[in-house]
């Protein structure tokens, strides 16, 4: 049987684990590794960066016409390992985007995985010369 | 050990540092800490590179999980590489010459 992970100090995190504490019950922005952006209020955490979240949005951006939408996805637990970074949402920094019908902007979207999708790889064959 | 240490030094003169993750997002920010999996978290988080940049629009700290962290861009005059190599030398006698 493991060994408890947080054993021998009692209502605090070990000195090596980064202290998530003070992101809990605030709304964050996660970033996950497939590039999803998802929205929600942080509720539980641990040493893996496992997340549980309520209330998340997955939001949809089109940067170049300022535009967002969200799908409502509800209570989910995020597997730390799909983490790339959160941050916490700031309620005075406006990000300048308004919100836009779903189907408009799903269909942006798709519209420029179309364009540029396929020859990214190509792309970063060139310019990065791997 | 010695990376985190290593962060921990840089945690305490509040560095500013440029993150490039794996998925190519490149983050500028003043490091606030780190941990033993170097995960990282950032303050005052801003844009060098629009087009690599997550859209962290209304976001001001952030973490950043170690194991999506492709590179840490530091700024050269604030590493000591001479005591880096001290370091890691004194590091590789006490794990021995076995490992």
């Amino acid at each position: 049987m493991e060994q408890p992970v947080f054993e021998g100090r009692p209502g605090k995190l070990p000195h090596w684990a980064s202290n998530l504490e003070e992101h809990v019950d605030k709304k964050l922005l996660i970033i996950l590794r497939d590039g999803r952006k998802l929205i929600g209020w942080l509720r539980t955490f641990d040493q893996f960066a496992n997340l549980l979240v309520e209330h998340i949005v997955e939001r949809h951006i089109i940067f170049e016409e300022k535009v967002f939408a969200d799908i409502y996805l509800g209570t989910m637990l995020i597997r730390g390992e799909n983490v790339c970074l959160f941050g916490e949402v700031d309620p005075e920094r406006q990000d300048g985007l308004t919100e836009a019908p779903l189907a408009d902007v799903l269909a942006k979207e798709a519209q420029n995985e179309a364009e540029t999708g396929p020859f990214c790889a190509l792309q970063d064959l060139v310019t990065k010369q791997i | 050990m010695l990376f985190f240490s290593f962060f921990r030094t840089l945690v305490d003169r509040n560095v500013q540092v440029t993150v490039e993750l794996k998925n190519d997002l490149c983050i500028t920010g003043t490091l606030q800490s780190a941990d033993q999996f170097l995960n990282l978290k950032l303050a005052n988080v801003s844009v060098n590179d629009p087009d690599r940049y997550p859209h962290l629009l209304s976001v001001k700290n952030c973490f950043i999980r170690g194991s999506v962290v492709r590179y840490v861009h530091l700024p050269a005059h604030e590493v000591d590489t001479e005591s880096l190599q001290d370091s890691c030398r004194r590091e590789a006698k006490q794990v021995g010459p076995n490992r």
